[in-house]
């Protein structure tokens, strides 16, 4: 039996924490989504859930940016796949993220925004 | 009165139309629908007189604004007439809903979207100016164009840039703007880092 994989979302937007959840849920109806809403609602969450097979970001977020809450979690979780999905599309931020070693999507979210996302997981 | 020369001016609306142009991709893409684009329109004008020249006279309208500061500083708003909004936002929030005002939920899904469009249209112009923006998180304003670019009696005797493109959902027959303020000091930097890209341009 494959066991169904859990996806945490990170992102201040209701609207696209949605999107993504039921984009995901769309494909793959027995995964389990888990969403933050902030930086430290992710840190406080991170004692208290097993290791995520993906996490997807937003970069600008009231509080700490998902940038930096890269090393956070990296501090906690090494070598969990993490993919920024994010409207901040300035090249700053896909160079921040590949020297970073995260996956760097461009809002808005649709189906292909999603499978791309997905493909960090490997 | 702060001037660009023709060819700061020729340059500065290149830019922006780049920038523009990534904007409209993504509401296209949001809306499953073409987007016609006008000429951006700019002009330098004191406060009282850019009243004038504000979209939507008489409307009330949706605006999301978010505050960029990096190359220079300016204020981004993306607005609708608020019936317009109300539409498109159920439409993209695959929602129905009896409320003749938009939700609190709604509010927020319009900040995400112009949060995603206003960003489209200022990461190329950071990319050209080998530089980056730092944007305030998008806030939600409704009322007259004048509220909701927020000018106000502080402003009074301040030159403002005032750039402007139409944004036009045949389908949907809906026009909405891209407003873009700035004032005299990020104007200076803005003439300044225009003056760079071109002189990089001529190496």
């Amino acid at each position: 039996m494959i066991t169904p994989k859990t996806v945490l979302i990170v992102d201040d937007s209701r609207l696209s924490r949605m999107i993504i959840k039921a984009l995901i849920l769309e494909k793959y109806p027995d995964w389990i989504m888990l969403e933050a809403i902030n930086g430290d609602q992710t840190i406080s969450m991170m004692d208290s859930i097993p290791e995520p097979d993906l996490i997807t970001l937003d970069v600008n977020m009231p509080g700490m940016d998902g940038l930096s809450l890269v090393t956070t979690i990296r501090n906690h979780w090494a070598s969990v796949p993490i993919v920024v999905i994010t409207a901040n599309v300035q090249g700053s931020v896909s160079r921040k993220c590949a020297e970073l070693k995260v996956g760097f999507v461009e809002k808005p979210i649709d189906a292909a925004t999603i499978d791309k996302a997905l493909t960090f997981m490997e | 009165m702060f001037v660009l020369n023709e060819l700061q001016q020729d340059t500065l609306l290149e830019i922006f139309n780049i920038g523009v142009g990534k904007a409209a991709a993504a509401l296209s893409k949001m809306t499953a629908e073409e987007v016609l684009l006008s000429v951006p329109t700019l002009e330098f004008l004191e406060w009282e007189e850019a009243r004038q020249h504000l979209p939507c006279e008489g409307k009330i309208i949706c605006g999301i604004s978010q505050r960029f500061e990096g190359p220079f500083t300016t204020e981004a708003v993306l607005m609708f007439p608020e019936d317009k909004t109300i539409e498109f936002i159920r439409y993209i929030l695959q929602v129905d809903s009896l409320f003749a005002q938009l939700t609190e939920m709604e509010q927020e899904g319009l900040c995400e979207i112009g949060n995603i469009i206003l960003n489209a249209c200022m990461a190329p112009i950071a990319d050209i100016f080998s530089a980056e923006f730092h944007a305030t998180m998008p806030e939600f304003r409704m009322g007259t164009s004048e509220h909701v670019l927020s000018f106000d009696a502080a402003q009074a005797n301040r030159v403002i840039m005032l750039m402007l493109v139409k944004l036009q959902l045949e389908k949907r027959e809906t026009e909405g703007y891209l407003a873009f303020l700035s004032v005299l000091p990020d104007m200076q930097r803005l003439s300044a880092n225009i003056d760079r890209f071109i002189s990089e341009l001529q190496k």
